[in-house]
């Protein structure tokens, strides 16, 4: 599923002292199965612009196109009611989202909302649970009696079991300590590897962005600056110093260890691939 | 949601009402839902109208701005107009229905006490935009300090009033988020059958409780170790001042008051 | 300054001991780091620092003088303290109004206490933030406030508790750029608490936590030096170390001297 925003601006408190535009005549198109970074100094409007992709967030003016679906300005209930179930949405601290008694009842909120039974909403629950490592034995447990990072787990799963078709990632590891920011990340890549859904990752830290996007979307003051390839964007150093971005580790390394003469002709994802790339180039 | 709610939010700014000191809002706003009641005929309440417009011209605030924070208590004046529209007899019979009548004093005293009403809403809706609630806050405070000597925790009213103040566009934001969490996985709390919008609130309103005590018992902790022992020995960064104008507002009220007294019928 | 004897912690629901057998001895004008990942107790050392937890056993002495129930407020006001979530220590309604909080809770006069806050917002620069409310600030705003909050009444002890955790990495680095500058400026101790090893490089001393024990101390480079220590604690190495490593034998280095000596 392809999703399409043709000509979308949004404004807030429209015609009130507050009036603000987030967004304006933003056109480009996320396709299915690729891993896409969206990034932007704070208030370029990332958050504005992945709401509006699951209809949070309707268009002031132009059009949103999720697969058959069209999302307007005065869009009806009942079709962005069905946008949510193929766009699913994790937001920052996702595990505070969490409300019901049991493990597996807060998951099946979801798949329940869209319409499954509550057998089946339960048998794709214990599923995506499974999935993500979470014992069975925790399916009948209280949510608020686990770790943090258990929480989080049952968080994603609840979107995970709606089964959407695209998969929205609102800076995921922001207050996570580093090793939790890893897992985290390395699971988001292995459930777009063996799920194949498309993702869309907001985030702050260049790094990641290199290390598991293919495409990336670059905002500024609420327009779309640049957009492209990943790799080929987040090496031009001018570019990223023009929008306040930050240079991911290994690049800065790499154009470093140039400048010094190495003949490093390919640029690894992260700092582990460079080792294992370069790691006889240097003799100390 | 939220955006067309004026009652009880703040418009920084410097104008003359701005500046005035909050007691004397506060005391002059109190004074003002007791003059409301003087008008009872066209020429007070013309006077009335005028007077407010007044305010808010000096307050540099827009007439259709500050109505339209008065959506929120459009049900209210429907309702009051309604009442006296059928209730109130006298004068001529402008519709006769049979099962009701509408007669002329009906008219005239539904717009009279729906005026009266709007009145009083634009009139605090003024002071709590031109106010910051902090000011407010230590206003009451000041004002109702005669009352600690009956024992009643006026700085803990005031500081917690305050703090709740503080805490409202936070835990607004929070909703917020936690509403658009919710309702991408599915929640349709603002539609359907009124049983079902109310469960559909248990997913929104427990993660809310659970943040707010989060909250409360950081913040708790945050005051103790900021060396807060309550009232005693504390001092003050904020000095509300009293001047002249504040002085000069308060008579020009007191002779508008008179004003609509002599004017009444 | 600040010694910890022997300090043992239990909580009252947990069968385990969340702090077992722990002595410091935090020296004055010292920039101490505390490392540890969730769960390795150094949470729970800092409320018991700070006399919200008293220790199941062992003692604290603070200036030599051993902390009980009945001096510890007193004592308490030698500290100040930045915690991890800037919302929810934000107790004013505008930033000059929580600057002066502390203060206010200790009777300064009010001109004193004007310009107390005005120093103290310009040394965080802040001062033309100062009539802003809150939620219009952004984490790391938030954050330098509550420094500004916590440096206005003098404190001989500063206590950074995972206070850059929810920031993003500008709003990071800011703070920690920030500290630095009053560490040199002022003669405060600070004891700076976080999970992230690339944070602690410019700290004098450090400590790195695991399981309610200490499981290295030592100057900066000799923390970074021990690796097996840092990845048994769950600790991630800041990238500069796993290059030096793999590729230089493990030596510590920053990454301008790394990238000098390939």
């Amino acid at each position: 599923m392809n999703i399409h925003l043709n000509n979308v601006s949004v404004v807030y408190q429209k015609k009130t002292p507050f009036e603000f535009t987030a967004l304006k005549d933003i056109s480009t198109e996320f396709n299915e199965g690729k891993f896409y970074g969206v990034i932007g100094h704070t208030g370029s409007g990332k958050s504005t612009l992945v709401q509006l992709l699951n209809g949070l967030i309707l268009p002031t003016t132009g059009e949103v196109k999720v697969g058959d679906d069209t999302l307007l300005p005065k869009t009806k209930q009942k079709v962005i009611h069905r946008v949510k179930g193929r766009v699913g949405i994790v937001f920052q601290f996702p595990e505070h989202q969490l409300f019901d008694e049991t493990v597996l009842k807060d998951v099946t909120f979801g798949p329940i909302n869209m319409g499954k039974s509550k057998e089946e909403a339960e048998e794709i629950s214990k599923y995506y649970l499974k999935r993500l490592n979470v014992d069975e034995s925790l399916f009948d447990e209280s949510p608020f009696d686990l770790s943090g990072g258990q929480m989080r787990k049952i968080a994603l799963a609840g979107i995970l079991a709606m089964e959407p078709d695209v998969l929205i990632l609102d800076e995921p590891t922001a207050g996570l300590d580093p090793l939790s920011h890893i897992e985290t990340m390395d699971l988001f890549k292995s459930i777009h590897e063996t799920l194949g859904i498309t993702i869309i990752l907001v985030t702050h830290d260049m790094n990641d962005v290199f290390n598991y996007t293919d495409e990336v979307k670059i905002l500024s003051k609420g327009t779309l600056a640049v957009e492209g390839d990943t790799h080929e964007l987040l090496q031009d150093e001018t570019l990223l110093k023009d929008y306040q971005l930050e240079v991911p580790n290994v690049v800065r390394l790499v154009h470093d260890l140039r400048q010094k003469g190495y003949q490093l002709d390919e640029m690894p994802r992260n700092i582990q691939a460079f080792i294992s790339t370069y790691k006889g180039v240097f003799d100390v | 949601m939220f955006d067309s709610m004026l009652l009880g939010r703040y418009i920084p700014g410097d104008s003359i009402i701005h500046r005035l000191d909050a007691r004397a809002k506060l005391i002059a706003t109190a004074m003002f839902m007791v003059i409301v009641f003087f008008a009872n005929n066209l020429v007070t309440y013309l006077l009335l109208i005028g007077f407010v417009l007044v305010i808010l011209k000096l307050a540099k605030l827009g007439v259709m701005f500050v109505l339209n924070g008065l959506k929120i208590i459009l049900v209210l004046l429907v309702f009051t107009f309604l009442m006296h529209l059928f209730l109130t007899k006298g004068g001529p019979v402008l519709v006769d229905a049979k099962i009701f009548t509408i007669e002329l004093e009906g008219v005239i005293k539904g717009l009279y006490i729906s005026t009266r009403l709007i009145m009083l809403v634009v009139i605090t809706t003024i002071m709590t935009l031109t106010t910051s609630p902090i000011s407010l806050t230590d206003a009451l405070e000041k004002l109702a300090s005669p009352l600690k000597v009956f024992k009643v925790p006026v700085h803990e009213i005031a500081m917690m009033t305050s703090i709740s103040l503080r805490f409202i566009p936070t835990l607004m934001d929070e909703t917020d988020k936690i509403i658009k969490a919710q309702s991408s996985r599915g929640s349709t709390f603002m539609t359907g059958p009124v049983k079902n919008r109310i469960k559909a609130l248990i997913p929104i309103v427990i993660p809310l409780f659970i943040s707010a005590f989060q909250r409360a018992e950081d913040m708790a902790v945050a005051m103790e170790v900021r060396g807060y022992k309550g009232d005693e020995g504390r001092t003050h960064y904020r000095l509300l001042i009293w001047h002249r104008r504040d002085t000069i507002a308060l008579i020009i009220l007191v002779i508008f008051g008179v004003l609509l007294w002599m004017l009444r019928t | 300054m600040i010694l910890l004897k022997n300090i043992s912690y239990k909580y009252s629901e947990s069968s385990r001991y969340a702090l077992n057998h722990i002595s410091i001895d935090f020296k004055k004008s010292e920039f101490v780091s505390i490392i540890g990942h969730n769960g390795s107790g150094k949470s729970t050392l800092v409320k018991i620092i700070m006399g919200i937890l008293t220790p199941t056993e062992g003692e604290v002495y603070i200036d030599g003088e051993k902390v009980t129930e009945e001096n510890y407020q007193t004592i308490r006001d030698k500290f100040s303290i930045v915690f991890q979530n800037p919302d929810n220590q934000f107790v004013g309604a505008t930033v000059e109004d929580d600057v002066a909080f502390g203060l206010e809770n200790r009777g300064v006069p009010h001109e004193t206490m004007k310009e107390k806050v005005e120093l103290a917002l310009k040394e965080v620069g802040m001062w033309e933030f100062r009539t802003h409310e809150p939620h219009r600030l952004s984490g790391g705003q938030k954050q330098r406030v509550a420094i500004a909050g916590a440096l206005v009444t003098n404190p001989d002890v500063l206590i950074m508790d995972e206070s850059t955790s929810m920031l993003d990495p500008t709003g990071r680095r800011d703070i920690l750029s920030l500290l630095k500058e009053i560490h040199k400026k002022r003669d405060t101790t600070i004891i700076y608490i976080t999970h992230d090893l690339t944070e602690i490089e410019d700290s004098d001393y450090a400590y790195v936590m695991n399981k309610g024990e200490i499981a290295s101390e030592g100057k900066v480079y000799e923390i970074y030096e021990n690796t097996d220590v840092l990845k048994e604690s769950n600790l991630v190495l800041p990238f500069n170390i796993e290059l030096s490593e793999a590729l230089m034998q493990g030596d510590y280095m920053s990454y301008e001297e790394l990238v000098k000596r390939l």
